[in-house]
């Protein structure tokens, strides 16, 4: 009885089974939810947006860093664009708070400029260490990184520049 | 684990959640695991846009394990957690870890 009881609260904590409920149930408490969460999201205050959208620029950024695979088009200016957007703000107005030309703001934005350490560190701090420098840092290094293994303009440009080359081994 | 994202409602609904027998019970190789899927579910539903809007359907008996040890709420049939509890699950489980 007591190894049963110890089993039992075992898998309390480490698992979590499929409901168990008959389909009309699982119907009727899905209903009753959609409904709970709608008045949740309704209820939501500016700042708790403010804070869920920031949240939600932070930990996407954070999965196209950490994957594998580099997805041309979520580049670091994709998310400096989100994150202008999440803190409605104006590009105008976003690049005065952090004393950036406006047109070097729009070049990043569309990928035609490298940013520097300095930006990355006034995100960081325009975000209130939300999101931290490090992680606009590797975002665009990923970017980098990408450009360089396949700019095949950028070889071919340079190949004139490189007058003798090794042997092949 | 198995998640699904209920888009229209704007929440993540974990559907099963198992652990390997080696990492159940008092001799488990890593501690703190059911907590890091949780966790992970919060941080998927803030990346989709829904304030870490989690929610599950437990057997009755897990109910008060699952609201003392993850902070859930009940609703219902359901527990859930968003907003500053899905946070502070995401900083405790999957930050710090």
């Amino acid at each position: 009885m007591k190894k049963n009881k110890k089993i039992s609260e075992e898998l309390s904590v480490d698992n979590i089974y499929p409901h168990g409920l008959s389909k009309e149930e699982k119907t009727a408490a899905d209903r009753e939810m959609a409904a709970f969460r709608m008045q949740q999201w309704n209820k939501m205050t500016p700042a708790d947006h403010l804070r869920a959208d920031l949240l939600q620029v932070k930990y996407q950024m954070e999965s196209v860093i950490e994957s594998m695979e580099y997805q041309g088009s979520l580049h670091f200016g994709y998310f400096l664009s989100a994150y202008i957007r999440a803190v409605q703000k104006k590009q105008k107005e976003f690049a005065a708070e952090i004393s950036i030309d406006e047109t070097r703001l729009s070049r990043i934005i569309h990928n035609k400029e490298f940013p520097n350490d300095e930006l990355f560190i006034r995100l960081e701090l325009h975000s209130n260490n939300t999101i931290p420098a490090l992680s606009w840092f590797l975002l665009a290094e990923k970017g980098k990184a990408y450009n360089i293994s396949t700019n095949k303009e950028l070889r071919k440009k340079e190949k004139k520049n490189v007058h003798k080359t090794i042997a092949k081994i | 684990m198995s998640v699904q994202i209920n888009s229209s409602e704007r929440r993540c609904e974990i559907r099963l959640l198992e652990l390997s027998r080696e990492n159940r019970g008092d001799f488990k190789v890593y501690d703190r695991l059911a907590g890091c899927l949780i966790a992970f579910a919060c941080k998927l539903s803030f990346k989709e846009g829904f304030n870490g809007f989690v929610s599950l359907i437990p057997k009755t008996v897990l109910i008060s394990h699952y609201m003392r040890k993850c902070f859930f709420s009940p609703m219902g049939a359901q527990l859930y957690v968003d907003g500053e509890i899905s946070i502070t699950l995401i900083t405790d489980y999957s930050e710090n870890d």
